[in-house]
């Protein structure tokens, strides 16, 4: 009888084994298809829909705007809608605009890794570096039709601290993304869709300066240089300039 | 008269030498067992001139460990497409060099709840807020101004970024810690390394190699620990799954690397001399016995030991360093015994004994003028030389003689057979070959240079410097910054001070060429004092004025109406503590590198850019207050040549005063006695001008080994000046030869060596001494025929 039961467990561990197995095995097979399907996506250009469900908002925001991304390292993020808002980055240098100041702000994310982690992200997720983030995240199959991946930052990831889970959605196609819903530790979420993709398209040299959204910025153009502050080493809400001292 | 008493003294320690050689049997075996009972010390202070800045430096240097720390810098042999795995091989090499050795790591920036830490330290804002900084914060608040702030926020929080700001905003949405915050990315930064962040690892710009920052309590000056510190890491860089290259940064390389380059100049020199000593003592004095000769030094050298740790008390290692220079010197006491014996019988020591006495006190003169140094090691040095010399000296007339043979007649084989006494054949020509000789060497002298860097006695492998240059290549921060430090007995005094000097230095060089820890914690002081009055501030309407223009401006901007209430909540909530913030653990890591308590004294150091200008501008501020000081690596290295140099040249004008004087005093007649001085005088020409002839500069280590080639030539000087004057036929001028040779093979070993250091003491000594040599014996008698025809004895 013994020997029945002990070989019930042998056989329950190995089927528990080869299962795990086999989940991990679908993972990265998935990540990897993924992965190859993006890889041939050199150019995005694409129009965006957030809705921004935030506590320190009495009511859901909606905002509308457009993204360019050019492999190797340009993203661009233009919002016209309900403010107009321009972000590129290029490589580590970061650049935003936005029409109430009206001046152009540079940071360099290496030296920042707080802007790094946080305008990091987004374009982490437009990204095509599935398999890289497993060192970062948990990952894990939420849906295969359409295909559905939900990222849960690890222990060592800076994210965690303010994101709970990100939840992707893929095209049919598989070869963009449709939807990321971010949940925030605080219980605020943000909700992205994607529309009329345009993949492998030439981007427009527009696309990457400050405030050329297509409509309705077009007539700002590029900021004058006088007007760019060159900011690498503090946040970009600065008012004040007066040091902090030691008192009278 | 002298030898009057010098004979009746050799007869009575003849007649007694079996008691004296017991006794002295008994006072060696006591010496032996004396060395495991004495302190020594390990302390370079004692060795360093009373100059308080220098030693003030040194000592902050080694109690803060700072320069102790040992940087890897590491890479993947094959470089990988990202950076997540030479972050796993940095873990794994951190992970295994933790122990005895390696007592912390750095690897990078905690980041698992940085944000929340640093949302608390924003609770400790109105502290640090101070009465100006108050006033621009009032002046601030009207409805336009906050409206416009507002705007602001909603734009930020828009942004693909924007969550991750919004616990900021809510807390602080007039961006009153924006100025602390930029104060604290600033002092994270002031490592002075191109460092970036990613998953919380220190990483280079090119996103290839990894820096570990290691603590270790193996000092820089513990050559076998070092030793023990390089080989722990390398093992387990060889034994990491990954394939990793590392690079080691640390002061520890140059201490392992002299060291080794020393130890193999040092077998180099051994061999080389001793088979030059044991053959030419050998062929040339054909006795075995002549190897007693090397014996007494040796002797000499452990008693004094034991002597002057019991006078002393202490002694230290670098003082001992210096007994082979004893040897070096006071072997040719023996030498000349040794000879005379041998050439004219046991008698002829009483003949020598007045020119080798004379000789040994000049000699001892030299060391004397050590006394008059303001260096406490110095002391000590002279103490233990002038004992070693003495003692060799008395062994050397005492002992020797019996302990060589007891023949009674001379044993005049090879070298030690019979000659004339007298001058040689006349050559004129010589003076006037010698004359032109010191003037070329005299202009030769003209280009003469003082190089007082300290880095030219480095004589580590060429990989040392490679690996450095590498890594400043790759992590920048070539040279390290000056440190302004301010002591005090407890934190809160130490913090108060600080505060008042990091203003006025702030004021100075700038808010941003100044790090300091004072501008983000200060005194408990001043904090409740700006406590007290944000407290007042807010009381009296400003946080009533704030709330009525932020309620204006929420419609506009969506926000819902306790959109900002954690500031509001938070307002009057600030608590004081005492001390440092000591919750917050990225403050803790601040604090390890501006703040240091040892023996309850407490220290707050701040950094700035090691000039020359920033020392000029910052001096007057140490200069009201003893505990407030600056240390400069690069002045300081400057500053200890400096003052090593001023020192010896003042010793140096001390000691011939001395020579002078005793020369005068022993010799009782002045021609004799400048006749003594010319090997002395052509020694140190050839020395001061041979050494721009092959590109070296005048340096604290060849004045040294300069001081040891007058004790020597002022002997040559003496016993050749004797031999003529007294008709000696003791085979003084074999004997001069045979010291000269013993000496020119040793130091010239030292030309084969590939420490510079050990090169330079070789090359003053070998010129030195070949000059000296030469004149004692070429010009000394024609000078001798020319100034004292008729004068012999």
């Amino acid at each position: 009888m013994k020997k029945i039961i002990r070989s019930i467990i042998a056989a329950w561990i190995i089927v528990l084994s080869l299962a795990a197995n086999a989940h991990v095995d679908d993972l990265t097979i998935v990540l990897t298809r993924l992965e190859k399907n993006m890889m041939e996506v050199n150019s995005i250009e694409t129009t965006f829909q957030q809705i921004k469900k935030l506590a320190i908002f009495k009511q859901n925001i909606e905002i509308n705007g457009k993204v360019y991304m050019q492999k190797p390292g340009k993203f661009a993020w233009h919002v016209f809608k309900p403010i107009k808002y321009s972000m590129v980055m290029n490589g580590s240098q970061m650049r935003q605009w936005d029409e109430e100041t009206g001046t152009i702000q540079k940071v360099s994310l290496k030296k920042n890794p707080a802007f790094q982690a946080a305008f990091g992200q987004m374009r982490l997720w437009l990204s095509s570096s599935y398999l890289s983030m497993r060192s970062e995240y948990e990952i894990e199959l939420r849906d295969e039709k359409p295909l559905v991946l939900e990222f849960v930052p690890l222990q060592n990831n800076l994210a965690r601290n303010y994101i709970q889970s990100v939840t992707v959605t893929f095209r049919e196609d598989e070869r963009y993304i449709q939807s990321i819903a971010i949940v925030e530790i605080g219980g605020d979420s943000t909700l992205l869709n994607f529309l009329d993709i345009r993949l492998n398209h030439a981007i427009p040299d527009s696309a990457w300066r400050m405030g050329s959204a297509p409509d309705p910025l077009k007539q700002n153009g590029d900021q004058p240089d006088h007007l760019i502050q060159h900011r690498s080493d503090s946040p970009s809400y600065v008012l004040h300039e007066t040091p902090v001292g030691c008192g009278d | 008269m002298f030898d009057k008493y010098f004979s009746s003294a050799f007869d009575h320690i003849s007649k007694n030498r079996n008691k004296f050689h017991v006794l002295l049997i008994v006072l060696i075996g006591l010496s032996f067992w004396g060395l495991s009972r004495i302190h020594f010390e390990n302390n370079i202070e004692k060795m360093l001139p009373a100059n308080q800045e220098v030693q003030r430096s040194i000592r902050f240097l080694r109690e803060s460990n700072i320069s102790d720390k040992v940087m890897l810098s590491i890479s993947l042999k094959q470089p990988a497409p990202d950076i997540s795995l030479l972050i796993e091989a940095t873990d794994e090499l951190a992970d295994s060099l933790k122990g005895d050795l390696v007592t912390d790591i750095i690897t990078g920036m905690p980041e698992g709840d940085v944000i929340q830490q640093v949302i608390n330290f924003m609770g400790y804002i109105p502290q640090l807020t101070d009465k100006s900084r108050l006033e621009s914060i009032g002046s601030g608040i009207t409805h336009e101004n906050v409206d416009h702030k507002l705007a602001q926020i909603f734009t930020q929080l828009l942004s693909p970024g924007g969550g991750f700001m919004m616990p900021f905003f809510r807390s602080d949405p007039l961006g009153i810690s924006d100025e602390v915050f930029k104060s604290l990315r600033d002092l994270t930064s002031s490592l002075g390394y191109r460092v970036n962040i990613e998953q919380g690892h220190l990483i280079s710009e090119d996103g290839g190699h990894t820096l570990l920052i290691l603590e270790t309590p193996v000092l820089l000056t513990d050559g076998l620990g070092a030793g023990k510190l390089l080989a722990h890491i390398h093992k387990h860089v060889q034994h990491s799954s990954h394939d990793i290259v590392v690079k080691i940064i640390a002061g520890h390389c140059h201490t392992v690397s002299n060291e080794k380059i020393v130890k193999k100049d040092i077998m180099i020199v051994c061999l080389v001399a001793s088979t030059a000593f044991l053959l030419m003592f050998l062929l040339v004095f054909r006795d075995p016995r002549a190897i007693l000769i090397l014996l007494m030094p040796f002797l000499s050298v452990l008693l004094s030991i034991n002597l002057s740790a019991i006078i002393l008390g202490t002694l230290s290692y670098f003082v001992i360093g210096f007994g082979a220079v004893i040897v070096g010197i006071a072997i040719d006491y023996g030498i000349h015994v040794y000879v005379a014996k041998k050439t004219a019988g046991p008698r002829s020591i009483i003949t020598i004994a007045r020119p080798v006495i004379t000789g040994a006190l000049t000699t001892l003169s030299v060391f004397f003028s050590f006394f008059f140094s303001t260096v406490s090691g110095y002391t000590q040095l002279a103490c233990f030389s002038i004992i070693s010399i003495l003692i060799c000296l008395l062994l050397s007339m005492f002992l020797l003689p019996h302990l060589v043979g007891e023949e009674s007649r001379p044993d005049r084989k090879g070298i030690l057979r019979k000659t004339e006494a007298g001058i040689p054949a006349q050559h004129k020509w010589i003076v006037a070959a010698w004359i032109v000789f010191i003037l070329a060497l005299l202009l030769s002298m003209c280009r003469l240079d003082f190089n007082t860097d300290i880095r030219q006695f480095d004589g580590s492998e060429q990989h040392v410097f490679d690996d450095e240059a590498e890594f400043h290549r790759i992590w920048g921060n070539e040279t390290e910054p000056a440190i302004l430090v301010v002591g005090a007995p407890t934190l809160e005094e130490a913090l108060q001070k600080n505060d008042s000097i990091a203003q006025e230095a702030f004021r100075i060089l700038g808010r941003d060429n100044f790090s300091s820890i004072a501008s983000i914690w200060n005194s408990r002081q001043i904090r409740v004092r700006n406590l007290q009055r944000w407290n007042d501030f807010w009381k009296g309407g400003a946080e009533r004025d704030l709330r009525q223009y932020i309620n204006a401006s929420l419609d506009k901007y969506r926000f819902s109406s306790d959109a900002f209430d954690p500031f509001f909540n938070d307002l009057y909530a600030s608590r004081l503590t005492d001390g440092m913030p000591d919750e917050l653990p990225f403050f803790e890591n601040l604090q390890e590198r501006f703040v240091m308590i040892n023996d309850n004294r407490c220290q707050i150091m701040s950094y700035f850019d090691d000039t020359e200008e920033n020392m000029r501008l910052l001096r007057p501020l140490v200069e009201r207050d003893q505990s407030i000081y600056l240390v400069s690596r690069k002045n300081l290295s400057k500053s200890i040549s400096d003052s090593v140099l001023s020192e010896i040249v003042k010793l140096s004008f001390i000691a011939g005063g001395l020579i002078l004087f005793l020369l005068f005093l022993l010799l009782r007649d002045i021609r004799l006695s400048l006749l003594s001085l010319i090997p002395v005088l052509t020694a140190i020409i050839t020395i001061l001008g041979i050494l721009p002839l092959l590109g070296m500069g005048l340096t604290a280590i060849s004045i040294i080994a300069a001081m040891v080639v007058v004790g020597l030539c002022i002997d040559y000087g003496i016993f050749i000046v004797y031999h003529y004057h007294r008709n000696m036929d003791t085979g003084t001028d074999r004997a001069v030869t045979l010291s000269a040779v013993t000496t020119v093979i040793g130091a010239g070993a030292l030309l084969f060596a590939q420490h510079p250091v050990m090169f330079i003491i070789g090359v003053t000594l070998v010129s030195g001494i070949t000059a000296g040599y030469a004149s004692a014996m070429l010009v000394v008698p024609e000078m001798y025929r020319m100034t004292l025809p008729h004068e012999r004895k």
